[in-house]
């Protein structure tokens, strides 16, 4: 067995303006050179925890509990401290590419930047192996290469993205809705592609939608809802035969198998067993 | 029940028995640095009656936000036609154009980029509401705000955020009933569920059917899955590349 990597422990995280707790105690942790994906409902926290892991919380945000990545805990740690693991030690490649490209530089220079301030790499040669990690990605580096962000597709931005994560030396990748916008082929693709990343070592938490991705990418699985973890465990288990009812109704509800949503009141039955819990806890704080 | 009579602008005319859009040998293509053409599509037609919702699916940079921009008139075919209602964008006046334009609508596939970053959602749905419906009054715009955001399961607590303050999917939704609060003719639904979770994604479809049907809108519904379209369109064209 390889080493934990991230230990992430009783992990809360609430808004200050509203006093609402958004995360609720989740811990999970993952070994060096292992997958880990979070799936859930939309608006439960996913992007939330991978936004306190990196430290990109907003400020109107606190996180309370424990982040151990690599024997550091990173809740306590200053924005410098902070900025020094970024790109080295861990990345996260973001949700929207359309807002995490620069609109005014051409896409390969973009892939070419990261190889020459990271790697090292003389600008000409950064060039050329820009180019071929985007042809990598079914990408032409003179033709889709050249272009700025706008000019391309929703899809082709999202590879752009994926080749900077290919290209930066971080063992840790955090990755949020990697294949969002990307057809069945391309989204394989992506997929093959992050686990060519997890082959050479790296390290993936990733944060998805699609349950499709989430059985290819294999390792360990968490299903969130409400604030909460509720099930978690190896993938194939959870999606072949889930316990809660939330997993359940999810894999209901994908279109292949009907498309029916989760019932209201059975998502309510769940908020309300919690609500109980959650006032009998602060009831024994108090 | 043929017609239909808005208040805003004049007293539109929508004729529900006629296409709500209708295309016309539709071309287009891309001239890259190299001068080499790429062509999306050629003499592509496709008619649209009020209430259907036809799918259209095909691979990553194959032109399909392009076909809906250009059903819009917010991008303009080499070659072809495209009708609003039975008139010819191209050719009619612009005024009678700028008239139909509020019913011709469509669903960002970035919705983050489509709201305003330094205004609340409140005033942002706010702002379209008193343009659409020339409403005044407070509470009533409140409460066509809440009505529509109550479709799509959001709360009203987040009414108050900025953009940047809400998740992926949320916004998403936002982004949807903002859409509806203008009552359209015509919808482009660009990857409306894209940031869903699967049991949400669900619902919307299931809401977009429903208005579609209920209100005799036009969808056309962009997405790569292809299953998802196959419940809930009824028909499905797919781009080749």
């Amino acid at each position: 067995m390889n080493e934990i990597l991230l230990n992430i422990n009783n992990l809360s995280i609430s808004s200050i303006p509203e006093h609402k707790t958004l995360v609720k105690s989740v811990s999970f942790s993952i070994r060096q050179g292992e997958v880990f994906t979070l799936i859930g409902e939309t608006g439960c926290g996913k992007t939330l925890v991978a936004q306190a892991l990196t430290g990109m919380l907003s400020k109107d945000l606190s996180a309370t509990g424990c982040i151990e990545f690599d024997e550091m805990n990173l809740v306590g740690f200053s924005k410098k401290q902070r900025q020094k693991l970024w790109g080295k030690r861990m990345f996260l490649l973001p949700q929207e590419p359309g807002l995490a490209l620069n609109p005014s530089m051409r896409v390969i220079k973009q892939v070419a930047e990261v190889l020459r301030y990271h790697r090292g790499q003389q600008p000409k040669n950064a060039l050329k192996n820009a180019g071929a990690l985007i042809f990598e990605l079914g990408l032409s580096a003179s033709r889709d290469g050249r272009q700025y962000p706008f000019r391309l597709s929703g899809g082709m931005n999202q590879r752009i993205l994926l080749a900077i994560a290919l290209a930066i030396p971080a063992e840790f990748i955090v990755a949020d809705e990697p294949t969002k916008g990307l057809d069945a082929d391309l989204r394989n693709s992506a997929v093959r592609l992050l686990q060519n990343l997890v082959a050479r070592g790296k390290t993936l938490l990733c944060i998805t939608h699609d349950l499709t991705v989430a059985r290819d990418l294999g390792g360990n699985i968490a299903v969130m809802y409400g604030g909460y973890i509720v099930e978690a465990g190896p993938a194939e288990k959870v999606l072949d035969s889930p316990v809660h009812p939330y997993t359940q109704g999810l894999i209901k509800a994908a279109p292949e198998n009907g498309m029916e949503p989760i019932p209201d009141h059975v998502l309510n039955s769940m908020k309300t067993a919690w609500n109980t819990s959650d006032s009998k806890q602060t009831g024994a704080c108090a | 029940m043929e017609h239909f009579r808005f208040k805003a602008n004049g007293g539109l005319r929508v004729n529900y028995s006629k296409y709500c859009i209708q295309a016309k040998n539709l071309s287009k293509s891309f001239s890259g640095k190299d001068r080499k053409k790429r062509i999306l599509f050629s003499e592509f037609s496709v008619e649209i009656k009020p209430g259907e919702i036809i799918g259209l699916c095909g691979p990553s940079g194959c032109g399909k936000t392009t076909l809906g921009d250009i059903l819009l008139g917010l991008k303009r075919p080499d070659t072809g036609k495209v009708f609003w209602n039975g008139n010819s964008i191209n050719e009619s006046g612009k005024s009678s154009r700028a008239a139909l334009r509020p019913y011709f609508q469509k669903i960002y596939q970035d919705p983050p980029a489509s709201f305003p970053p330094h205004q609340t959602i409140e005033e942002a749905l706010t702002d379209v509401v008193k343009h659409k419906n020339s409403i005044r009054k407070k509470n009533v715009i409140i409460q066509l705000i809440l009505a529509a955001i109550k479709d799509v399961g959001l709360d009203k607590e987040l009414l108050k955020r900025y953009p940047g303050q809400l998740s992926g999917g949320e916004i998403q939704r936002f982004a949807l009933s903002r859409v509806l609060l203008l009552k359209p003719i015509f919808l482009v639904a660009d990857e409306p569920t894209s940031r869903l979770d699967l049991s949400v994604q669900a619902k919307i479809v299931r809401l977009l059917m429903q208005l579609a049907k209920q209100r005799r809108m036009g969808v056309l519904f962009i997405s790569h899955d292809l299953s998802l379209l196959s419940i809930a369109c009824n028909k499905v064209l797919s781009f080749g590349r």
